[in-house]
């Protein structure tokens, strides 16, 4: 029997200006285990992650859902004890880290504050700590960078400090919102391993977003495909890949680039473009898309239905996504 | 960072030429200076002695260059109609408008920044809104008008602070506010929108994930970042604090260089004038100066910058 | 297609919104002030300069012999107040129309061609904006009074001719910008003159950010012509201008508080109503520009 997950979401529902943008997500996030949220641009992940910190924009508002975290339902949370649970049990980080740093202050202070925060600790207690984790993370010359200023920091360096930051209070999941988009190839290669070795070492879970399969392949144990604020499959990694059971799945498997691609045959793409949230309608929000949909999908809105161990789909036709991928190839 | 402040101190003597020019143009406006210099009614002989013995029958560039070489002696030139020395005149009246400038310059700040802040930071709610209303108010009472109606209730209606002269300390009260009010919008509105531009970005955010609060980034993070514009503003202020001097300067009856120049227009003393013109405007380019100097200091990209 | 059916476009701005009312009331209350200070001479119910001695500095409400009724009271010299206001609102209008059109028309030809001739051009207009710009508006505009004398024409020319620097700013980026747009650059191949592609393409596309301008400096020409008024440098008495009431006012606040006032009151309300205005354009047709 594995133990109780370290994060729990529920039909966690955010609207703006009555439109939902992240309609009915549900998910859960284990000790030490890495959880991808992966999607195109505007399907709601990233409105997801901040929803989770309590971080929205003022527009947006979490209408109905509940986030669990070590048995507290963060969404009925006052803001001020939202703030402790911040930093402390619960971070993130995001997609630029140089811009995340305050430019004014050096990255010793800005470290050592996430801790002091949350610990009443001396200044020194805390500026240790934080050499501390610079030096988990990987960097260098700690002492030195402490007393540095962000801008003297590399991006690949900024994005450790960023993890040092997030991790300095052993939460009990991070939530990193494209961590790597902003790095290059190379270095992103060297942050996902960091963020992997991390959680395995302290037991913290991570919710990762990302609109790369690349990066889900590479460092997730589990997949939520996303689309249009939905949660479209969810599967452990090596089953999404090797079965898909969503006509969306499918395709963004099959857009990747891969190393059996044969020169110059064209990357497979999916006509059409995201639908704008006031044109939801009632059916599956992918049909006008979806090679196989017929009038039940958009009529109806599948629910998330079983289809392999530990792996759903909302698709009516699940079974017929295999045919799919054949014929696309 | 030697770069950046010499290339702004390059800055500053090109502008020093620049209003050294302007007034000596100006000044030749009404075709002949010495007309601007003489008293009432003096006879065409004496004024044809005055240009000769001043040098306006010599050609333009003569002049030009003769006036920028005495004002490299610091030599501004006599007054006509007092017979001392210009500058002599105007020093001994430099200390209350300084005195003046400094007072309205806190009530500028020490009001406007925080009315600023706490417009960014309760955005959208009735405090913003009482805020802005005063701020827009300021902003439409030119000075003189906010001196007289701070003289009717405050001198006249209430008796509380003196309207006039520079006996005591309490007199420089009305005049400061009356001064500083203008100012106080100006710097309310841009610290508003210094930190609303920066509560928009990346590290406001990412301070909140940490489980700071909105009041506490403010504090510890924000108001530096959010500083620097407001330096260049401030700067820029005291050149319209030390202008708009002149007409709060007469409206208080405050002994300052101001009130002199509106004194010495009407006296038609024009040297002093010039002089006062001239001073006002150093003023103005070496602030400037001193801002983005400032700036350079408190910004470590600038600071650090090979 | 010929030149003439020039590829004329606007750059089409979003279809406006409903307008708040506070912007409606304070649209009134300036079209309000405009019609009265037009009709001035059909409405006051004085003679503006006529002096009556023996009812100086009677307060607002004091009636005459002959049962007519001196709404703001009298000045030091028995004269009406409100006809004096009335025609006081004439010339602050008109001081700060005309000057605001000499700087506008001054100021935004010379951006325009500084932006597209570039070169020596630019560098001699936009270094004669930095110089001129070294030096407080205020001062220069009382130097230059000081200078030339007072009077009406020669203070909207030194007004006009103090203030043109922020009309070339403006002009000048926004011209820098329109000029690489594509339909300007087809413009030119066509072999439309200078003149025609400044006037006819870039100058409605510019228009906007240059109302903003034009307005805010309308505001402060209202202010530097009290000012300058009350200072005695600018519109002589017995010329109701409403600075020069304020001055006379100042002298005898103690007394008379309404000479001061009455116009002061009205001046105040101009000028915010025309803020307020200029606020709201700024953010309809120029977000980006925040200055002051």
């Amino acid at each position: 029997m594995s133990p109780a997950p370290a994060l729990t979401v529920e039909d966690l529902t955010v609207e703006i200006d009555g439109a939902s943008v992240v309609d009915g997500v549900s998910f859960a996030v284990g000790a030490g285990e890495v959880v991808a949220l992966v999607g195109e641009s505007g399907c709601g992940k990233s409105m997801t992650a901040l929803a989770l910190l309590g971080l929205l924009p003022d527009a947006a508002q979490i209408v109905r859902g509940r986030i669990v975290l070590d048995g507290v339902d963060l969404v009925a949370l006052p803001e001020r004890a939202m703030q402790r649970v911040r930093g402390s049990q619960l971070s993130i980080i995001f997609q630029e880290a140089t811009a995340s740093l305050d430019p004014l202050t050096t990255v010793g202070s800005q470290v050592s504050e996430a801790y002091a925060l949350h610990h009443s600790v001396s200044r020194s207690t805390a500026w240790g700590k934080a050499k501390e984790m610079l030096t988990a993370v990987g960097i260098p010359d700690p002492e030195l960078r402490l007393n540095q200023y962000p801008f003297e920091l590399s991006g690949g360096m900024c994005q450790r400090v960023m993890i040092a930051m997030a991790l300095i209070c052993g939460p009990r999941v991070l939530v990193a919102d494209e961590p790597t988009t902003a790095l290059d190839v190379t270095i992103q290669a060297q942050i996902l391993e960091l963020m992997k070795r991390l959680v395995a070492d302290r037991g913290t879970g991570i919710v990762l977003i990302t609109h790369d399969m690349g990066v889900v392949a590479d460092a997730a144990d589990r997949v939520a495909v996303m689309y249009a604020g939905r949660i479209a499959e969810i599967a452990p990694v090596d089953e999404l890949f090797a079965r898909p059971r969503h006509a969306y799945t499918a395709l963004l498997l099959a857009a990747m680039p891969s190393l059996d691609h044969e020169p110059k045959q064209a990357l497979a793409m999916i006509e059409g473009k995201v639908p704008a949230a006031v044109d939801f309608g009632e059916g599956c929000r992918f049909a006008a898309r979806c090679p196989i949909a017929s009038d039940r999908c958009r009529n109806q809105q599948p629910p998330l239905l079983e289809s392999g161990p530990g792996h759903r789909a909302a698709c009516w036709h699940a079974d017929r996504v295999a045919g799919l991928i054949g014929s696309i190839a | 960072m030697l770069r950046y402040v010499a290339g702004r101190l390059l800055q500053a003597v090109i502008a020093v030429f620049g209003v050294l020019t302007i007034v000596f143009v100006v000044m030749r406006f009404s075709g002949d200076p010495t007309l601007l210099l003489v008293p009432e009614g003096a006879s065409q002989d004496y004024i044809d002695a005055l240009r000769t013995q001043l040098g306006f029958d010599r050609p333009v560039i003569v002049q030009y260059l003769d006036y920028l070489r005495s004002l490299a002696h610091l030599d501004f030139g006599v007054s006509v109609v007092q017979r001392i020395p210009a500058i002599d005149i105007v020093a001994a009246r430099i200390p209350h408008t300084v005195l003046l400038a400094a007072g309205a310059l806190f009530v500028a700040i020490g009001i406007g920044v925080p009315v600023g802040v706490a417009m960014a930071v309760w955005r959208g709610g009735l405090m913003e809104r009482l805020l802005a209303a005063l701020v827009l108010t300021g902003q439409s009472m030119p000075t003189f008008l906010s001196g007289i109606f701070l003289i009717l209730v405050f001198g006249v209606m209430l008796g509380w602070l003196p309207t006039s002269g520079a006996d005591d300390f309490k007199a420089l009260i009305l005049p400061s506010i009356a001064l500083g009010a203008l100012s106080m919008s100006t710097f309310a509105r841009m610290a508003r929108i210094s930190i609303v531009d920066e509560l928009a970005k990346d590290y406001v955010r990412a301070g909140r994930a940490r489980g700071l609060s909105l009041p506490g980034i403010v504090w510890r993070h924000v108001l530096r970042n959010a500083a620097i514009p407001l330096i260049t503003i401030a700067a820029l202020e005291i050149g319209n604090l030390l202008a708009g001097a002149v007409i709060v300067e007469t409206v208080f009856a405050w002994p300052g260089i101001g009130q002199l120049a509106i004194q010495s227009i009407q006296s038609r003393d024009f040297l002093v004038v010039q002089v006062i013109v001239l001073l006002i405007s150093f003023a103005y380019v070496i602030t400037s100066l001193l801002a983005d100097v400032a700036y350079a200091v408190i910004d470590p990209r600038i600071r650090l910058a090979r | 297609m010929s030149a003439n059916t020039a590829i004329s476009r606007r750059v089409r701005r979003p279809r406006a919104r409903r307008v708040p009312l506070a912007i409606a009331v304070v649209a009134l209350i300036l079209v309000a002030i405009f019609v009265l200070a037009a009709a001035a001479p059909w409405i006051a119910p004085f003679d503006p300069t006529r002096q009556t001695l023996v009812m100086r500095l009677k307060p607002p409400g004091t009636m005459t012999a002959a049962g007519q009724i001196y709404l703001f009271g009298t000045d030091d010299l028995g004269r009406d107040l409100l006809s004096r206001v009335l025609f006081g609102a004439q010339i602050s209008l008109a001081v700060a129309t005309l000057s605001v059109l000499v700087s506008t028309l001054v100021g935004v030809t010379l951006g325009m061609i500084a932006a597209w001739s570039r070169g020596s051009v630019e560098v001699i207009v936009m270094r004669s904006v930095d110089i001129m710009l070294s030096i407080p508006a205020v001062l220069l505009a009382v130097l230059t009074v000081a200078v030339l004398g007072p009077g009406f024409f020669k203070l909207i020319l030194v007004l006009g001719l103090t203030r043109w620097p922020r009309y070339t700013r403006v002009a000048f980026g926004q011209t820098l910008q329109i000029a690489t747009l594509p339909y300007v650059k087809a413009a030119e191949l066509a072999g439309a003159g200078t003149a025609r592609i400044l006037f006819r393409h870039v100058l409605p596309n510019i228009a906007g950010p240059l109302l903003v301008v034009a307005t805010a400096e309308f505001g402060l020409m209202i202010l530097f012509e009290a000012g300058l008024s009350f200072l005695g440098l600018g519109i002589q008495p017995p010329a109701p201008s409403w600075g020069s009431i304020m001055s006379v006012g100042r002298q005898y606040v103690e007394r008379a508080w309404w000479i001061v006032t009455f116009p002061g009151g009205c001046l105040f309300l101009l000028v915010l109503s025309v803020n307020v205005l200029g606020d709201w354009l700024r953010d309809r047709l120029d977000p980006q520009a925040r200055v002051r």
